[in-house]
């Protein structure tokens, strides 16, 4: 029997319904569908604390854009793990977590909880693939904290097959003197339906989030990006780069908030999107929300398709049409894949593009 | 230390909120029934393709919900809203026959005097119906059609049929409905081929009935190389009791036309502005709004443009001052309905004690729509933390033959640009002045002359320390 997940990536303040974006839904049939038993963590990592009863709490008060996929992660969740990297620690290599979803482990619902303490500095990866020969469902819910002066990067790939669905949420607390960089791909599945909201809840605190995406076929994304300025002096940048190509769907809502009290704040969204395919729908929202003067808001996003005097120029230069387009489409990514750890992901992402560019042709 | 702020003065409503006794003929009772639409058609001895029109306008204002985003409505209660109110008098186009308390009204403000400086034709609405019309005879020579709605609709029925509320049906929304349903007054405007009306037009809405409505419909019809100016403007007395006006526009720009159309909301306080404007633009023609959104409790207004000819263009300028009280939530839409159409957006606005100051848009590419190009950029300056900004754009894009770039920027007044003048030897509060001067500058310079007056009235400051 299919189930329906409803209201999902609610546009913060909704705006005409004829235009189709205040939210999404997905419906999947979960009936016999095995529960994801692997496990993720492919080695020990010594100096950080793993444990499956997490000590944070999903907070009431989670901003609504990903609080039905919090509440449905919960509802289905199958796997559960709190990672502490502890006060003042530094990891010298990313912690990985590899979610494999197959055959016998199709559903995966996920909660994870990682709480960076004061001072603290790591990368923590979480890459989600599934086999195309089975019948796969990825739900999840990533909740991190950087306490006072951490310094932490989240990178999050989704590399679901082709017929595939995934559903993911992220919040981030972000406190005085800490810095989050948050760098979510979108590589795989049928239809993907990303949030992340961070708040920068803490004097002098910082994010970056940076996105990634390539889509083609019939393939759709909706993602939901927001930071919430509630302190002095905070900073946070959203930067996206995507690609469209053949039947794609896609829609971005990408959310400032400045809020009262958060005096000094500055912060700036950008979006800029490729599109290679005549067929293909692009819809973007970029809210900026202010209640506080004394900051400085910006967005930007740009549509196009390949720049003609790039392409003359390779061409000129003997690199064939085709070679021409897929390297000048590449580029960019750059500002984003150069970001991506660790580097074998990165080759990865970075050939799923090439590979969708190849489409193109 | 509390900061000093930057008072940008509110414009004087003196010329605005003065009130006249009401005087009416004949007004329906509050209230929305089949009872008051059929009432208000055979009091205006309307053609049955007309009422007929109303009612089912009428059945589907019932039908409709709220919409459920934007500013909150609860406020409204449309059994409290008298939706026509017809003056004591009949439609003349002859000054002196205006009745004198409704003359120095329009004397107050300034529609007289203009009309005899820069105008090619006036109309003056108070509350339901027009009481003055006129055009240049020269104008009329060259067979322009400059009137009234109810004139239009007796003497050039079969235009108005087959252009009435096409642009904006009924089933729009809620308040397209309700228009649909009680609308009257409003103006006509025809310009044949190639004409070209020099001077422009000007209607002024004056809304006086205290819980009344005000549901004018304006019809502007541009033939194949025609080029207009139409300027509307509205203004109504400050009452306790809630005003609703909710007008319709309609235009129609053909081939290689082009309409500037520009408007100031002028409303009370105790307005709530949800206005409709439309404009469908064919092969090479050309829509330029100018819209300036000072008054009212709340506005509800998005001109939207159809680009449905290869090479038609729009331009939207717009600029929001949301002061205490008012939740201002304007912007535009646009749709590329055919190929190598252009679209720019320019939007900006000012928010302080307490004023809410949204920018709302859509931008819609059709797949047909290749070779397309729209710019959109908004600024917001908010000049205190009471008061909020907030911008909602969307585009929605559907071909990959486009250029689609959206610029927004929130904030207050940069210091850094403060510094810069004052080391070139500008005081600090001159400097200040010059930079909101310098902000609201691109759009004042597209108003007509007589509200780019209004507006520099509306940003005379007096500079103690910084904004905010």
């Amino acid at each position: 029997m299919n189930t329906t997940l409803e209201k999902l990536n609610r546009l913060q303040l909704p705006t005409w319904s004829m235009l189709k974006i205040n939210d999404t839904a997905v419906t999947i049939d979960l009936d016999g569908m095995p529960a994801y038993g692997g496990n993720p963590l492919q080695k020990e990592y010594s100096g950080i604390q793993f444990s499956l009863e997490p000590a944070l709490e999903v907070t009431e008060t989670s901003p609504v854009i990903l609080r039905d996929i919090r509440e449905y992660a919960a509802a289905l969740c199958n796997y559960r793990l709190h990672i502490t990297i502890p006060a003042g620690f530094t990891a010298k290599e990313p912690v990985v977590l590899d979610f494999h979803l197959g055959a016998g482990s199709a559903l995966l619902s996920d909660q994870l909880f990682i709480s960076a303490e004061a001072g603290s500095s790591a990368t923590v990866v979480l890459r989600y693939a599934s086999d195309e020969d089975a019948n796969c469902f990825h739900c999840g819910y990533t909740k991190l904290h950087a306490k006072a002066d951490a310094n932490i990067r989240l990178v999050k790939a989704q590399r679901l097959a082709e017929n595939h669905t995934g559903v993911d949420a992220t919040e981030i607390n972000v406190d005085t003197g800490a810095a989050a960089h948050v760098i979510l791909i979108e590589a795989g599945s049928q239809k993907s339906v990303s949030s992340c909201s961070i708040q920068l809840a803490g004097n002098g605190a910082s994010a970056d989030l940076d996105g990634a995406y390539a889509v083609n076929r019939e393939r759709e994304l909706d993602f939901n990006y927001r930071i919430e300025y509630k302190a002095e002096n905070t900073q946070g940048n959203i930067n996206v780069r995507g690609v469209l190509l053949d039947k794609a769907r896609k829609v971005a809502k990408s959310t400032l908030d400045f809020l009262p009290g958060a005096a000094g704040a500055k912060g700036r969204e950008e979006e800029s999107v490729l599109v290679l395919g005549s067929d293909a729908v692009n819809r973007s929202a970029p809210l900026l929300l202010c209640g506080e003067d004394d900051v400085e808001g910006q967005h930007a996003t740009t549509t196009g398709k390949l720049d003609e005097n790039k392409l003359f120029y390779l061409m000129s230069r003997g690199v064939r049409k085709s070679e021409a387009r897929k390297l000048i489409a590449l580029a960019s990514f750059n500002s984003v894949l150069e970001k991506i750890e660790p580097d074998s992901l990165q080759e990865e992402i970075s050939s799923f593009i090439q590979e969708v560019l190849g489409d193109a042709d | 230390m509390e900061r000093k702020k930057t008072q940008v003065e509110e414009i004087n409503r003196d010329a605005y909120d003065i009130a006249n006794p009401e005087n009416a003929a004949y007004k329906v009772d509050k209230g929305l029934t089949a009872e008051i639409v059929t009432d208000i058609s055979t009091e205006k001895n309307e053609p049955g393709w007309m009422l007929e029109h109303r009612l089912q306008s009428l059945a589907v204002y019932e039908r409709l919900p709220l919409p459920n985003w934007g500013p909150s409505l609860h406020e409204l209660d449309m059994n409290h809203i008298v939706t026509y109110v017809r003056p004591n008098m009949a439609m003349t186009d002859n000054w002196n026959e205006v009745p004198e308390e409704i003359k120095q009204t329009f004397d107050r403000l300034g529609i007289p005097e203009a009309e005899k400086l820069a105008l090619s034709g006036v109309g003056a609405q108070y509350d339901s119906e027009v009481v003055y019309h006129s055009i240049k005879e020269e104008m009329r020579q060259q067979g322009v059609i400059y009137t009234d709605m109810d004139t239009a609709l007796h003497e050039y029925e079969d235009i108005v049929k087959k252009h009435f509320m096409k642009l904006l049906p009924a089933t729009a929304h809620k308040f397209a409905a309700l228009h649909g349903a009680v609308w009257s007054g409003g103006s006509f405007v025809y310009v044949p081929k190639d004409v070209e009306v020099h001077m422009p037009l000007q209607s002024y809405f004056r809304l006086n009935a205290p819980g009344a409505g005000q549901f004018e419909h304006t019809l502007i019809i541009l033939e194949e190389g025609a080029r207009l100016h139409f300027i509307e403007g509205c203004s109504a007395p400050r009452y306790n009791a809630l005003n609703l006006h909710a007008g319709c526009v309609e235009l129609y720009v053909g081939e290689n036309a082009t309409l500037r159309y520009s408007t100031i909301e002028n409303w009370s306080r105790n307005m709530m502005n949800l206005n409709s404007k439309c404009a469908a633009v064919e092969k090479n023609g050309a829509i330029e709004w100018v819209s300036g959104t000072f008054g009212s409790h709340i506005t509800m207004l998005y001109p939207s443009s159809i680009l449905r000819g290869d090479g038609a263009r729009s331009e939207f300028t717009g600029i929001t001052f949301a002061a205490a009280g008012q939740e201002l939530d304007t912007g535009t839409k646009v749709i590329h309905a055919a190929p190598n159409t252009s679209s720019t957006v320019s939007s900006k606005s000012i928010s302080k004690s307490g004023g809410k100051a949204i920018y709302r848009s859509a931008v819609t590419v059709l797949p047909e729509a290749k070779n397309s190009k729209s710019s959109v950029s908004c600024e917001s300056l908010m000049l205190d933390r009471e008061s909020r900004s907030d911008t909602i754009p969307v585009m929605d894009i559907r071909n990959d033959e486009v250029d689609i770039g959206h610029e927004a920027k929130i904030g207050r007044i940069s210091e850094e640009t403060v510094f810069y003048l004052m080391t070139r030897g500008i005081g600090e509060n001159e400097a200040k002045a010059l930079i909101v001067r310098g902000f609201v500058e691109p759009i004042t310079k597209e108003l007509p002359l007589e509200y780019a007056v209004e507006m520099n009235r509306l940003v005379a400051l007096e500079f103690e320390g910084g904004i905010g």
